[in-house]
């Protein structure tokens, strides 16, 4: 349960989140002072809001703890992360930016003009992603509230629940670009001061102590694993984190260390997939590629993407050090939680315990307060992703094409606080469900529907709708066969191996289904034009 | 125009703020009126609003403007057609985009103007705390005599009505249509693939290659390098540099194709 100081900095953080949602917009029209949100500036603006709104709870809290868990093989979810800007930089940002649509599924159909199958599979991947990808967070962010405010697990999601919509209805859509600059700041900020404080307070100021420390240490998460059962294994809370460390190596003599890698990903099958899976898979995330529609021109899609890949780079390396710090620091904490049952509580505790150790109430108040607005506003952008492609490539295409705009914008809204609900019923519904799976099925299905629909439809004239349709369709089917095999325990499907993520089957499954029918088949709709806009020169200046 | 207007226009400037709403067609009457009167020069100017808004942000501003919002015309584009049929040259300027209250006191300064004038649109509630009020913002810190246009009757603006009826507000479609003159074989965009995959393998290469060193040879991976960084602790923290040169490099390249 978290101090009186603790909890204003959450409430605090809280409250500028939503009146900076509030106000922002009216500031970026009434500023008497130019330079505000002039165009010297707009790249950096723009990378400091793709940054605060790409890096959610999962990147502040997920990828630091789960290296604290897991050791330096966890390292992969950020180097993916980070990988997934590139590839979007180099494939997909500018020209996604020149078609300039309202969503992921209008872009295609801008090609494969009026194709209603591509637009319904399409929209129904974009629903199925989002939903795959909110519910964690929700789950998430219950459970962190749970453990840090004390509060009611269902209590704490009718609370977030509620704050996001209220968050998307009034902060106009989805809380401008001046509270994801924010944002942004404060999780590179609070993760670059959990990195110095844990530095000076715990390993004398040096990197490489982290590094040699980490080097004597199992990984909590397997050292538990390993012991479960052992008589021998004392009360881990009466231990330092040196006696803790020392007693699991003593144990376990010959397990891997926190820096030998394949402790998590083990075999280049395993390695290959999940590093595809979330390198692809970043790139072709809805509610990531619908921020490049935002963008003001296009040279800004690639300004912007160079400023998210510093900032989320450096904000990777950091959580490096971070991890392996917090898990020589953590180590008894770590071991109770795991042998005590509590698998979740150890990976998403790490950055809070170990900010609180470093640097008392401020720092657990920044860390917690930092995380909870990083929720709300990935949720909100993920539900509007929803709500937009539900109203635009769905309701305003076949149950009311007459729709006018006033009409359009309510029933977003209303979509958007339906699948709110949705999501805070299935949240509580899933409480103390291992629900990581689903975010592995929002990366898989995305690295094979979007990512390979979106590429070969921007860089390939000789594509048809038909290649297109096959293309989703096989992404997706093949995603969700290999992750329901991996979640019913299969070691293989028909004599081939179910990996740690589908993408290293699906995403080249759907690229050539979508390749090889397209060579059968000839309607390769407007491509001439669609591509020229695509790479053109900007015509809208 | 004699010598006589030309001295006078000279010492009397109006600067017209407006972006084609009815409370702003209603200043735009005003000011026309007024540099008729007074034989001003008078000078319209609309900002190019724009910031990072999604899709359906911006069409819910769009429907939250709708109420007040005429012909859906470029403010100063009537103001220059408008004066034309009062018989006064009305010399037109769209301001880059930015905040529309700096933007207008901004250019206020250079034209050093006698008279700014402007609507107000009456915003009230929920989109007044939203979107603020530009006529108040420029009204606060204005160096000149601000003149604001509040309040119309629909019966006397139907002249500026038609006029703006006629001076449809071009929508990005119609420009699409008229742009793209280059031919898709002409833009090379097998040669732009290449090279994108060329600088993408910059990255990726050592991305994979990092999965693959690990699974085959572990024992390398694990050898110390530099101090007490092991080879694949070294190996990742390279990476990310690498992926900002590939996106340098490539930034450089694809300058060119703007």
């Amino acid at each position: 349960m978290a101090s009186a100081i603790t909890l204003a900095f959450v409430f605090g953080l809280i409250g500028v989140s939503l009146g900076v949602a509030i106000y922002s917009r009216r500031y970026s029209r009434t500023a008497s002072e130019f330079y505000v949100a002039g165009r010297k500036i707009s790249w950096l603006q723009n990378s400091l809001a793709l940054t605060g709104d790409y890096l959610s709870a999962a990147s502040f809290l997920g990828v630091a703890g789960a290296i604290a868990v897991l050791g330096i093989d966890k390292a992969w979810d950020g180097l993916g992360y980070f990988g997934g800007y590139i590839i979007l930089l180099l494939l997909l940002a500018v020209p996604l930016r020149k078609i300039g649509k309202y969503t992921a599924p209008d872009a295609l159909t801008t090609r494969f003009k009026d194709n209603r199958a591509i637009r319904m599979s399409a929209m129904v991947s974009v629903v199925i992603i989002s939903t795959f990808y909110v519910i964690p967070q929700m789950v998430g962010a219950g459970a962190l509230l749970q453990l840090l405010v004390g509060w009611d697990y269902v209590m704490a999601e009718i609370i977030i629940g509620a704050l996001v919509i209220t968050y998307v209805a009034v902060g106009g859509m989805r809380a401008t670009t001046y509270n994801q600059i924010i944002q942004g700041m404060i999780l590179w900020g609070a993760m670059f001061l959990i990195l110095i404080l844990t530095a000076t307070t715990f390993f004398n100021t040096d990197l490489g102590a982290i590094m040699a420390q980490a080097k004597e240490m199992i990984p909590p998460q397997l050292a538990a694993e390993l012991l479960a059962g052992d008589p021998s294994v004392p009360d881990w809370s009466t231990l330092t984190a040196g006696e803790a460390v020392a007693f699991v190596s003593m144990k376990l003599a010959g397990t891997p260390d926190a820096l030998t890698p394949g402790v998590f990903a083990s075999g280049w099958m395993n390695v290959i997939a999940l590093a595809a899976g979330l390198v692809f898979g970043t790139a072709g995330l809805p509610h990531v590629l619908t921020r490049y529609f935002t963008v003001e021109k296009p040279k800004d899609a690639r300004t912007s993407t160079m400023g998210v890949l510093i900032m989320v780079g450096t904000f990777y390396i950091m959580t490096i050090f971070v991890g392996l710090g917090a898990m020589y620091v953590l180590y008894p904490d770590l071991m109770g939680y795991f042998m005590g049952g509590q698998a979740s509580i150890a990976q998403n505790m790490a950055v809070p315990l170990l900010s609180e150790l470093a640097g008392g109430d401020v720092l657990l108040g920044i860390a917690i307060g930092g995380a909870f607005c990083a929720i709300l506003s990935t949720v909100a952008g993920l539900l509007i992703t929803i709500g937009t492609t539900v109203t635009h490539d769905f309701y305003k295409q076949v149950i009311n094409p007459d729709a006018s705009d006033l009409r359009e914008v309510s029933v977003a809204k209303l979509s958007i606080v339906a699948s709110g609900t949705m999501a805070v019923a299935f949240a509580i519904g899933l409480a103390d469900q291992n629900v990581s799976y689903l975010v592995t099925l929002a990366f898989g299905i995305a690295a094979s529907v979007f990512f390979p629909v979106l590429f070969l439809s921007v860089w390939w004239k000789r594509y048809t709708s038909q290649g297109a349709l096959s293309t989703i369709v096989v992404g997706m089917v093949v995603s969700a066969v290999f992750v329901v095999a991996r979640l019913m325990g299969y070691a293989d499907l028909i004599g081939i191996p179910v990996l740690i993520n589908p993408a290293l089957y699906s995403l080249p499954a759907a690229m050539l289904a979508g390749i090889v029918v397209s060579l059968l088949t000839d309607d390769i709709g407007d491509a001439e034009n669609f591509m020229v806009r695509a790479h053109g020169p900007n015509w809208e200046e | 125009m004699n010598e006589n207007a030309d001295q006078r226009q000279r010492d009397h400037i109006i600067l017209l703020a407006t972006d084609g709403s009815l409370p702003a067609l209603a200043a735009t009457k005003k000011a026309v009126q007024m540099a008729i009167e007074s034989g001003s020069r008078l000078v319209a100017v609309t900002v190019n609003e724009s910031s990072i808004m999604t899709a359906l942000e911006r069409k819910g501003e769009e429907v939250a403007e709708s109420r007040l919002k005429g012909p859906l015309s470029l403010g100063t584009e009537v103001a220059r057609a408008y004066g034309e049929t009062k018989g006064v040259m009305v010399e037109t300027m769209m301001l880059p985009a930015g905040p529309l209250v700096a933007r207008i006191l901004q250019f206020s300064e250079e034209l050093d103007p006698d008279l700014i004038i402007m609507g107000n649109s009456g915003r009230s509630g929920w989109e007044r705390i939203q979107l603020g009020s530009v006529a108040e913002g420029v009204m606060k810190h204005a160096r000149y005599p601000v003149l604001i246009a509040k309040g119309f009757h629909l019966e006397e603006m139907k002249d500026i009505m038609n006029v703006a009826k006629g001076v449809a507000r071009p929508t990005p479609i119609s420009v699409v249509v008229e742009a793209p003159k280059v031919t898709l074989d002409s833009l090379g965009i097998g040669r732009r693939l290449s090279v994108a995959v060329v600088a993408m393998m910059l990255f990726l290469v050592p991305y994979f290659g990092l999965g693959l060193v690990s699974a085959f040879y572990p024992g390398t991976m694990v050898s110390d390098m530099f101090g007490s960084f092991q080879v694949n602790v070294i190996w990742i923290l390279v990476i990310f540099p690498l992926g900002w040169i590939t996106a340098l490099v490539y930034n450089r390249i694809a300058e060119t194709y703007d």
